[in-house]
């Protein structure tokens, strides 16, 4: 998918790392955070691959008790993103320019094929819809950890199969509209925690998308 | 970040395995297919479930598409004999409900102040293990009538299965919404001939005489009923005369739009009564009719007799009388009874227009004379007893507690002398003077107390108040006015997501089963409320001997004699709808004399003052001798035990009471309305208040339109981008006194608050009087409700095609919880206002 040569990581790696960046954002918009959540994001080695953000991250995290930090955490994951009342549906029919601002819109029905055809389906227990933002990204995590196991296994038409899969989904879908969610995230005044993920969220997308289409 | 840094947070996370929870390789299984209808993008052939429309009462029969695993279309059910295939706009618009992205789709208990608007997502199993412990509490304390359940629409098995929940548990302090909608109407028919549910048989009907029914917008069997008088319309088969105050749609595709002023139909009524009767114009059919009347205190009376009761009583009631109180001509009211005797059959129909007013049950008697007088009662092509499916259904445990109820369900005292459908737009101020006790849980399901009934303001600050209740738990699939003051949201399904069996009348008087079954899987974690109960009762350790409504449903296949030879739950989810093909319709059931053994069975005597057949004993009377002693009308629910009338020494089916205890006649002439103080025969009573109201002041009156529900349809944007803003309508005279001109700003006072809108000014509403819609005027309910700007800025991703602002007003605001005193009926159309301009 991208070039190892620039990051000094093999493909087998490189297409590992970016399958945990997925997963770990898929992760924080999937749910309410938890501790374990928590003590991930609070570990020398996140808060030294963050930068400044993590610094800023971490003090959010530890500048109270971890009980309350969470409770306000789910608190506010329910404000931004379930309702009840005005709310960010983190759906990509509902939130794509130009989409259906349906759930269950058309542009679901597209991502639902799209990961039945990689052999994927939403799991029952889950309670989610196929173009939920967090379903997008554990796609998109499942395809890069596929890409994965292709490099480091040798099956190179298994990897670039991945990862071909991983460009038309970035260009047809999750690339579409992480931008507007960044966007309607900012204007609901977020914590640090999610301000800080949305545009994590976005600037990785971006490089993503940017990184498929240098290729 | 760079790439270099992102690669190292995924490194780092790659090793936790934050994913994997979502996705899994299996793929569902498809709904089960059943009629046609095919992708216009692709060609293929889409997934059609039959299943129950739930947009209003009417519950048609339809045919869902889902193309995808969405609901993309939903249709008519052709093979139903109750729509034959037709649906309205509204059941069209529901495929919204489902899609609708304000949908709440977890539990959530509020964590801020009741009403503040702080929320946090919680599991069903902690949302129910706290409320199960609530209401086991107050059991173990001997208190379980402190749970109080209220509920707007459930019918059918939700009605049913929610029902034995709660009379397993104990209580019976149940609500409804019956007086908000059609109590007068129905406690008029329950003094009459004892059923609530009346028919229309446009199939055969050759005239139609209509007060205050907008039958082709809304209706509690709107389509079945709507497309035949269209049809019969369209084919020049039938004549439509319809008296309103406006003109709705269907008084404009009426022959005859008779504008008449607010509150005096019966006044129209009685002065056609009196025509037909002054003119002996009731003979033949009506004569032959008033055999199976009560028309004078005497069950025994001769037909002279009761003709000269009927016509002393309206001797007074002149077309010239009546003309000075309703503003139709004299003339045309003569002319009016003229063609109502003569031309046969006619349909003689009424809704709230004529009804939600002070005495409107009254009014309905009127009009049940009016169509009995002219012999256009229970035959082909009048208004018929109504006919429905009767389905067997489980029926929960054997040994059940007797449940204690509040008496906090029929409103203030002296409320209603018949509140036999309660008063529930008064239950919060009766909660609020506690007199009577109040609830420690209170639960509403499929309601929307707070914008539904009157005193919007009075509701909020009841609802508010947690010292008044302290714990408030509201089932619903939207976030609307009501549910932001629960502490507790128990995400519903919208009927797309549910099961049920149905059982709506049918208007051609046979009898048709139908079910519903999910369109598609409930979305999210949200769960039919029915099945919240079936959770309930386990851990209350109750159980209801089914785990859910989809058991619950085809276990009532099971049991249903006529539905398990077809095939049971099986067929009915392949079919959806099914009816006898060889069942005859049913009408003239009075005339029917019953087996001589019927009246020899143990425990049957003959009550000597009414002429009914009743069971002594399963009236729970201890013997035959004190039955006999205390009379029929005497005993506690007596009409349950009802066998038959006896009339001129035969024994009929006559019309069988329920709620009251009537006798099996056709009553004109009650007793029981003699007993609770008001005239035995229906007679013209004028609206206090606007007997009272200044000459400068106006009549507030409201309507329904044929594209939205009262309230639970504004959420449909399809539909609400039709209907979304509705200016108050303003007659040109009128409105010239009061210096309005059409589109200006105006404000309404009543004596319960203000708001404003903008004039319509038109001809098609009469003077005096100022109409405004329901459905508008949401503060919550999501983005098409109530286009409300999110407080934090958060905009509708979809604004660009949400064309509209303006979501128009909510009359509820000004009109008072104010009950008919016969029936208990909020009086939606007696409101008195002060309009200006503004």
């Amino acid at each position: 998918m991208c070039n190892a040569s620039e990051t000094g990581l093999s493909r087998g790696e490189e297409a590992r790392a970016r399958s945990g960046v997925y997963g770990l954002l898929a992760r924080v918009f999937r749910a309410e955070a938890d501790a374990a959540l928590l003590r991930h994001l609070q570990s020398p080695e996140i808060v030294a691959a963050l930068g400044r953000p993590g610094e800023e991250l971490a003090a959010f995290l530890t500048r109270q008790g971890t009980d309350r930090t969470l409770a306000d955490l789910a608190e506010e994951y329910t404000r931004l993103f379930l309702g009840p009342g005005p709310h960010l549906s983190l759906h990509e029919a509902v939130l794509v320019p130009g989409g259906a601002g349906l759930l269950w819109g058309r542009e679901t029905a597209v991502v639902k094929t799209c990961m039945g055809e990689a052999g994927c389906a939403v799991a029952d227990q889950a309670e989610l819809l196929p173009d939920h933002l967090a379903v997008e990204l554990e796609f998109m995590a499942h395809l890069c950890a596929e890409e994965a196991q292709g490099w480091l296994s040798g099956d190179a038409v298994g990897a670039r199969n991945a990862a071909a899969w991983q460009t038309a989904f970035l260009n047809g879908h999750l690339g579409t509209w992480v931008g507007s969610v960044r966007e309607r995230l900012e204007a609901a005044r977020p914590s640090p925690f999610y301000a800080v993920f949305a545009e994590l969220l976005c600037a990785f997308v971006r490089q993503e998308v940017e990184t498929c289409l240098s290729r | 970040m760079d790439r270099r840094a992102f690669l190292k947070l995924g490194a780092a996370s790659s090793a936790v395995a934050f994913s994997g929870a979502i996705l899994s390789n299996r793929a569902k299984a498809l709904p089960q297919p059943g009629g046609k209808d095919f992708s216009p993008a692709t060609g293929a052939e889409r997934q059609a479930v039959p299943s129950a429309c739930w947009q209003c009462v009417t519950r048609c029969p339809i045919i869902g598409y889902v193309e995808d695993g969405r609901l993309v279309k939903i249709e008519g059910q052709p093979d139903s004999i109750r729509t034959r295939g037709v649906l309205c706009a509204k059941g069209q618009g529901g495929v919204n409900q489902s899609s609708d992205p304000d949908r709440i789709l977890h539990p959530m208990k509020r964590v801020g102040k009741r009403g503040e608007g702080r929320w946090q997502r919680i599991s069903w199993d902690e949302a129910l293990g706290d409320l199960a412990a609530r209401m086991k509490k107050l059991r173990e304390a001997g208190e379980p009538e402190k749970v109080m359940f209220h509920y707007g629409r459930m019918k059918a098995s939700s009605s049913k299965l929610i029902g034995l929940f709660f009379e397993t548990y104990g209580t019976k302090t149940i609500g409804n919404h019956t007086a908000i909608c059609e109590a007068a109407k129905w406690v008029g028919q329950e003094l009459t001939w004892g059923v609530h549910y009346d028919n229309w048989d446009f199939d055969h009907a050759r005239y139609v005489l209509n007060f205050g029914s907008n039958i082709l917008e809304a209706h509690t069997n709107h389509v079945p009923t709507a497309h035949r008088l269209i049809d019969r319309l369209a084919s020049g088969q039938l004549r439509l005369v319809t008296f309103d105050v406006r003109l709705s749609n269907t008084a404009a595709k009426s022959h005859e739009w008779l504008p008449i002023r607010p509150g005096t139909d019966r006044a129209a009524v009685l002065a056609l009564c009196q025509v037909i009767m002054a003119e002996d114009l009731y003979q033949g059919d009506g004569a032959a009719f008033l055999k199976f009347c009560k028309a004078t205190s005497d069950h025994q009376a001769t037909l002279e007799d009761k003709v000269a009761a009927l016509k002393a009583h309206l001797a007074a009631y002149t077309p010239e009388w009546a003309e000075g109180i309703t503003g139709v001509a004299a003339a045309t009211l003569r002319r009016l009874a003229r063609e109502v005797a003569t031309v046969k059959p006619a349909c003689i129909i009424s809704y709230r227009g004529a009804v939600a007013h002070h005495h409107g049950a009254d009014t309905e008697r009127a009009i049940q004379m009016l169509a009995a007088i002219t012999g256009n009662i229970d035959a082909p092509g009048t208004r018929c007893v109504a006919v429905a499916p009767k389905w067997k259904s489980p029926t929960g445990p054997e040994n059940k507690p007797k449940a204690r109820e509040l008496k906090i369900i029929d409103g203030l005292k002296g409320a209603a002398a018949l509140p036999n459908h309660h008063v529930s737009h008064q239950i919060f101020k009766v909660i609020k003077d506690g007199s009577a006790g109040r609830p420690e849980v209170y639960i509403w399901y499929c309601h929307q107390p707070v914008y539904a009934n009157g005193e919007v303001q009075d509701n909020i600050d009841i609802l508010k108040d947690e010292s008044l209740l302290p714990f408030t738990v509201c089932s619903t699939p939207f976030y609307d006015e009501s549910a932001a003051l629960a502490d507790l949201i128990l995400p519903d399904t919208p009927y797309t997501e549910r099961w049920d069996w149905e059982d709506m009348v049918s208007p051609n008087q046979v009898a048709e089963f139908y079910i519903r079954q999910p369109l598609v899987p409930p979305m999210g974690a949200t769960r039919d409320f029915a099945d919240v109960c079936c959770d309930l009762a386990d851990r209350l350790g109750m159980p209801l001997g089914f785990k859910s409504k989809e058991e619950f449903v085809r276990l009532s296949c099971a049991l249903t004699p006529e539905i398990k030879a077809q095939g049971g739950f099986d067929f009915l989810r392949a079919k959806g709808v099914w009816h006898d093909p060889a069942a005859k319709p049913r009408y003239f059931s009075y005339r029917k004399p019953l087996k001589p053994e019927d009246c020899q069975r143990d425990g049957v005597i003959k009550d000597p003052t009414t002429g009914v057949w009743w069971d002594w004993k399963k009236a729970h009377v201890e013997s035959a001798a004190l039955a006999l002693e205390v009379g029929y009308r005497a005993t506690k629910k007596a009409y349950a035990a009802y066998v038959g009338q006896e009339i001129d020494g035969v024994v009929y089916a006559g019309f069988k009471p329920d709620k009251v205890n009537k006798s099996g006649l056709f009553e004109l002439h009650s007793d029981l309305m003699t007993d609770k103080g008001f005239a035995p025969l229906p007679s013209w009573t004028p609206i206090p208040e606007h007997a009272a109201m200044a000459k400068d002041q106006l009549i507030l009156i409201t309507y329904k339109v044929a594209v939205q529900i009262h309230s639970r349809s504004q959420n449909c944007k399809y539909l609400t981008e039709i209907h979304h803003r509705n200016p108050a309508w303003i007659n040109p005279a009128t409105a010239q006194e009061k210096a309005i001109g059409d589109g200006d700003r105006i404000a309404v006072t009543s004596r319960f608050g203000r708001l404003e809108t903008r004039a319509r000014v038109t001809p098609a509403v009469a003077p005096g009087v100022i109409a405004i819609s329901h459905h508008c005027g949401h503060w919550e309910y999501g983005r098409y409700a109530s286009s409300k700007q999110a407080p934090d800025g958060v905009e509708d991703p979809d604004a660009a095609r949400k064309w509209w602002r303006d979501n128009g007003a909510h009359p509820n605001w000004i009109i008072g919880n104010v009950a008919d005193p016969i029936s208990g009926q909020l009086r939606w159309m007696d409101t008195v206002v002060d309009v200006q301009r503004i």
